[in-house]
């Protein structure tokens, strides 16, 4: 912190051409005032006056600092460059397109504090129009620490490695000094599923409480990336392209048949939203989904597709096989 | 007792009030906060005007979104009240359903779906708008909103078409994918050996 003591908690907002959520932002930035909380906003080289805006706000209120990228560097380049500033015990994030309850930052630092765990995540609430729609952090346990491992689970359901919400977690900022709350620059989209993955398997603890409510606006309108229908969207292909070689390394089949279950269930995610895509990138999307799911061996897949979403798991099974075949050739 | 519905600006209170005043001693504002983003905007009900005027008829008036576990006025509906209609008639203070008219200002349709979910919290109230015309303020009944009839495709033969098509078009992702495997040249994105990208 600029008084030379380490502060409580800091916040990464990446930043780019969100002019029109400013007030938005700034409401929720005021509503949750805390001490020893810093606001580290990152402006991604907008074009809508977003820079001069933040620049305004930031006169007015000393948590708010912003920092400016001169060319545009992505969110995940973005969310770096302010971690590499962060000097508070806690890290958290926020979209600039979602806002916080008022009380929200503060019920959710003292829980973090109290509990002591690496990583303490939380619920939060989906905005879809005007509608409130509640999503739990599944938890094997609540306000209670445990090891972050038994938070990655069988295959089946949701389990919290695959709740990949940054912004609904507080993160030791010394798991920044282990080089773990780094985000892969490579990826444009879904950057934030292998990121969950390595923090789970790093040997880390981790606990779920309750805070008053972090609002995650979904819809077309809020510049979401992966609803965007453009080539980022298939991103989430390498994601979990990492995210296998994580549960690789880990040497552990229980972690690689989680991995092969998320793989499986992303892909009928998109491939059952294709109508989105253009045919050139639905036709990508296939193939290198084929390729994706030709990973691992025919037991860990079997396990993995019979908790898949059973309108997909024929689908699913036939792209294996196409990837399979591709790879046998290319060994060839 | 009297429930008046008061929306976005706060518009046409007066009128209702005087409304509901007539038609009992005892009325209580419910002030529904109407912006996007409810949890940050400032509170209806402690808006100057809304609480002068309030005081002025001798009523009460109540927040609507303390009372809703979290959802936003204009998006709260039936399915939301297993929940929220015991919370909200015990605010009120009707726990013997004693609300038998529900007045909403004849300025802004917006208070309608929330009259509309009213209806089910205390299903004897009859809903009304407050409206000025030749005679002066009157009350107008505001029928219920009729349900949309969603049209379904039922039957085997349905079922099985859908079937067929499904397979149709899973056998042509997958020969798609085969032939796009293949023609990318090694080392290109979707290549083994060019990543996943």
């Amino acid at each position: 912190m600029l008084s030379g003591m380490p502060g409580r908690v800091d916040i990464v907002v990446p930043v780019r051409d969100a002019a029109a959520y400013l007030p938005t932002f700034l409401a929720s930035v005021d509503a949750n005032s805390l001490d020893g909380a810093r606001w580290l906003v990152v402006d991604d080289a907008s074009q809508d006056g977003t820079a001069d805006l933040l620049e305004r706000a930031a006169r007015e209120r000393p948590a708010l600092h912003v920092l400016h990228n001169a060319t545009p560097l992505g969110a995940p380049a973005s969310r770096n460059r302010a971690l590499a500033e962060v000097d508070a015990r806690w890290v958290t994030f926020v979209d600039v397109d979602d806002w916080c309850a008022p009380g929200h930052l503060a019920a959710f630092v003292t829980r973090a504090d109290a509990l002591g765990a690496d990583m303490v995540r939380t619920d939060h609430v989906r905005v879809v129009g005007h509608r409130r729609i509640p999503e739990t952090a599944p938890a094997p346990v609540r306000e209670a620490v445990f090891d972050a491992t038994d938070g990655i689970g069988d295959p089946g359901g949701q389990t919290l490695v695959d709740y990949p919400f940054p912004w609904a977690g507080m993160f030791a900022a010394s798991l920044g000094q282990r080089g773990l709350l780094q985000f892969d620059e490579g990826l444009r989209t879904a950057a934030d599923r292998p990121w969950f993955w390595r923090l789970h398997l790093a040997g880390t603890t981790c606990a779920v409480v309750d805070s008053p409510g972090y609002f995650y606006r979904r819809n077309a309108g809020s510049g979401s990336l992966t609803e965007s229908a453009g080539e980022a969207t298939l991103d989430f292909l390498p994601a979990y392209g990492r995210v296998l070689d994580l549960a690789d390394a880990s040497g552990d089949d229980r972690y690689r048949r989680r991995a092969m279950y998320g793989a499986c269930r992303i892909v009928a995610y998109h491939v059952g939203k294709r109508e989105r895509l253009p045919a050139d990138l639905r036709r990508r999307l296939y193939a290198t989904a084929a390729l994706l799911l030709a990973r691992g061996d025919d037991a860990i897949f079997e396990a993995a597709l019979t908790a898949a979403p059973a309108r997909a798991t024929r689908l699913l099974a036939g792209l294996r096989r196409v990837g399979r075949g591709a790879v046998a050739e290319a060994g060839r | 007792m009297t429930a008046v519905v008061l929306v976005g600006a706060g518009a046409g209170l007066a009128d209702a009030l005087a409304l509901a005043r007539r038609a009992s001693d005892e009325v209580v504002v419910l002030a529904a906060t109407c912006a996007p983003v409810v949890e940050l905007a400032p509170r209806l009900a402690d808006e100057p005007g809304v609480r002068a005027a309030v005081d002025a008829a001798g009523a009460r008036v109540l927040e609507l979104r303390d009372h809703l576990r979290g959802q936003h006025p204009l998006a709260w509906a039936p399915a939301d009240l297993e929940v929220d209609a015991p919370v909200l008639r015990a605010a009120v203070g009707t726990a013997g359903g004693a609300v038998d008219l529900v007045v909403l200002p004849g300025v802004d349709d917006v208070a309608v779906p929330v009259g509309d979910v009213l209806r089910a919290v205390w299903p004897a109230a009859r809903v009304v708008r407050a409206e000025r015309g030749g005679d002066g303020l009157v009350a107008v009944d505001v029928p219920p909103a009729a349900a949309v009839p969603v049209p379904r495709r039922r039957g085997r033969l349905a079922r099985g078409l859908t079937a067929a098509r499904v397979r149709a078009w899973e056998a042509t992702v997958v020969v798609r994918a085969a032939y796009d495997v293949r023609r990318a040249p090694a080392g290109a994105p979707g290549r083994p050996g060019g990543g996943t990208r």
